[in-house]
């Protein structure tokens, strides 16, 4: 055993005096082992329960096991070595979601799922993204997200079956076993990134749009902003524009200029078909990136359509010759009820770990765990550290002899112990999960400091 | 001295002449696992018993492979969980107090301030850091003990550790011991 730190040589001075003498043990065991035990008799219906329980164990059927094996020949091969098949289906809406495989260390786990749409309209295709989000226990899991993902894996186009892969990112030490559920699933995405809207924002340096009282249903940005949504908030007035944005079908922006000393944006989603979901940004190549403020959600007086104001913390002198900036998707979707229960496995991986005390950004790391799907940092204090420097892919390496592997952010959390900081080794896994061999291991470097693995 | 393991295997054939054995080499740092998990004097005596009764009697299912000790720690760990998940059930019918730590006996040989911040932990966690910091036990031998994969053992672990060494410190029996260490 290692010396104590800190932290152990004060524990095992309390300790070590709060140590009350043992009672006398020998005599009162044997003396109440010698006193006569009740005997118990098995009823013959657990009998008849336990034989019941034997036949009705699950098996791994035929066509499953052909699914499982397709997997195996076309998921990364470093993987299968802790994949284990699994049985689970259900259906909704001629959408069929059956799960496949699954495996999973504490902190990681990965299921492949098959989707596939037995009404035959083409919903389930290799372009499309069907699972955008699911929700797992508490979380909400999106393409991406910081606690999890789904990707497409490959598309069988002789069955039109697609497999897609799903990655859960979080404390699994005490779960057997993770249930997902989704209510929608998304067709024929398009996803926009930094899409200019073409709009000369210099024009609207002046602009001091009219306001209206409007009942909003939600906000979003400012954690600070206390929502009343039983009182009228003064928005710019809906309508006022009707300016379109080539590529982008499912809104239009309605009215912008300057009111109550922000910058306005407000967008209006016609009431349709097409799931929308955007983010607007302003941007100056020279001088800056904003993100709105403060986003409210409020309807149109008969509820047929949808608003939404971005306010912008920015003057009509720092406005400039800026550009307005659109990210986001636009979708095809089905309702439906999926409900999938994924098994953990924890199985007998090999790991390796490090108590440490490594500040980044403000944020202390005490442990770092390394298993063969990823890393795992914890500390117990707060987190500070920004997306951009944990994105970044040279913060943290592992060093397996002359090798240097590479690590991948792939988000963080935080509960009432601490955060949690995980890296995987697939940049932003979309192209694979690859797995190591942890005994190759021998450190990790972190921000630049090395730290032994054991 | 007698081997440990020749002890286990000794024990797993043999009968109360080698129970009293193992009572002897065990029964007082069991005890003390117990109590430190339990923070209960009088709960931790019934659990050691129960425990060793229960080894005593499953004593042909303990492997010659395996170890004793580990073995020994695994029952008394489940004892004092099954202990805690008992009362817990018991409590709102019979208010049994959190802090009912104390025998007149032992009163003297344990500070409250440190069952008060033991108390600040989980029993599971009282038991991991007791377990490696007073019995200086492996982590691997702890995850076999606590039935839990070793990670998940070292987290707990490290947390455990943190949490009790803050509530330490902020004790008055570390604050007095660091003012008296400044004189």
């Amino acid at each position: 055993m290692k010396p104590f730190d800190h932290d152990e040589i004060i524990i095992n001075n309390a300790l070590q005096n709060n140590c009350p003498s043992a009672p006398e043990l020998t005599h009162s065991v044997l003396a109440k082992l010698s006193k006569p035990q009740r005997k118990y008799i098995v009823r013959p219906t657990r009998f008849a329960f336990l034989i019941m329980a034997i036949v009705l164990i699950p098996t791994i059927t035929a066509a499953a096991y052909s699914s499982y094996s397709k997997l195996l020949k076309n998921v990364n091969t470093e993987l299968t070595e802790y994949l284990e098949p699994v049985e689970a289906s259900c259906e909704s809406n001629g959408i069929r979601i059956e799960l496949i495989a699954y495996a999973s260390d504490e902190n990681n786990l990965i299921a492949y799922v098959n989707l596939e749409d037995t009404e035959g309209l083409d919903r389930v295709g290799t372009e499309s993204f069907v699972i955008d989000s699911i929700n797992a226990a508490d979380t909400t899991l999106t393409k991406g997200g910081s606690s999890g993902s789904i990707s497409l894996e490959y598309y069988d186009e002789e069955t039109e079956i697609a497999t897609y892969k799903i990655l859960l990112s979080g404390d699994l030490s005490d779960i057997s076993e993770y249930s997902i559920s989704m209510n929608k699933l998304y067709y024929d995405s398009n996803y926009y990134s930094n899409v200019d809207a073409g709009i000369d924002l210099s024009q609207y340096a002046d602009a001091t749009p009219e306001s209206q009282d409007v009942l909003i249903y939600d906000a979003r940005k400012d954690a600070s902003f206390k929502a009343d949504y039983d009182e009228p908030y003064s928005v710019i007035a809906r309508d006022a524009m009707d300016i379109s944005i080539s590529d982008i079908s499912s809104f239009k922006i309605t009215n912008m200029g300057f009111y109550d000393g922000k910058f306005h944006v407000q967008i209006c989603y016609d009431a349709s078909d097409i799931f929308s979901d955007h983010n607007l940004y302003l941007r100056n190549s020279d001088t800056y990136y904003l993100q709105p403020s403060l986003e409210l959600y409020y309807f149109s007086d008969d509820y047929s359509k949808d608003y939404i104001d971005y306010s912008f913390d920015i003057t009509p002198e720092e406005l400039g010759d800026g550009s307005l900036i659109i990210d986001g998707k636009e979708s095809s979707y089905v309702d439906g009820q999926w409900g999938l229960d994924i098994p953990t496995n924890q199985g007998n991986m090999n790991i390796k770990s490090a108590d440490c005390d490594l500040v980044v950004e403000g944020s202390t790391i005490n442990q770092i765990i390394v298993s063969p799907f990823g890393v795992t940092a914890y500390g117990t204090g707060t987190y500070n550290i920004s997306n951009t420097r944990a994105a970044n892919s040279n913060l943290a390496s592992l060093n397996c002899g002359n090798d240097t592997v590479k690590l991948y952010h792939a988000g963080w959390s935080t509960d009432d112990d601490g955060f949690r900081m995980s890296w995987t080794y697939d940049e932003s896994g979309d192209t694979g999960y690859d797995n190591i061999d942890v005994s190759t291991v021998d450190s990790i470097t972190i921000d630049g400091n090395i730290i032994e693995l054991e | 001295m007698e081997n440990k393991d020749d002890l286990g295997r000794k024990f797993s054939q043999g009968g109360e002449a080698e129970l009293a054995e193992v009572i002897e080499q065990y029964g007082s740092r069991i005890f003390r696992y117990c109590f430190n998990t339990v923070c209960d004097y009088h709960a931790a005596e019934d659990i050691t018993q129960q425990a060793l009764i229960k080894a005593y009697k499953n004593r042909k299912s303990f492997r010659a492979d395996a170890t004793l000790s580990t073995w020994l720690y695994r029952i008394a760990y489940n004892c004092c969980i099954d202990y805690i998940r008992k009362r817990r059930f018991f409590l709102p019918l019979f208010e049994v107090k959190e802090t009912s730590y104390a025998s007149d006996a032992a009163e003297e040989e344990f500070s409250p301030d440190v069952i008060e911040a033991l108390l600040r932990l989980t029993p599971k966690e009282r038991a991991v850091v007791y377990g490696r910091i007073i019995e200086e036990k492996s982590y691997s031998e702890l995850a076999k003990i606590s039935n839990i994969s070793e990670v998940a053992l070292r987290k707990r672990y490290t947390r455990a550790k943190q949490k009790l060494a803050n509530a330490l410190r902020s004790s008055d029996i570390i604050k007095g011991r660091l003012q008296n260490e400044t004189v």
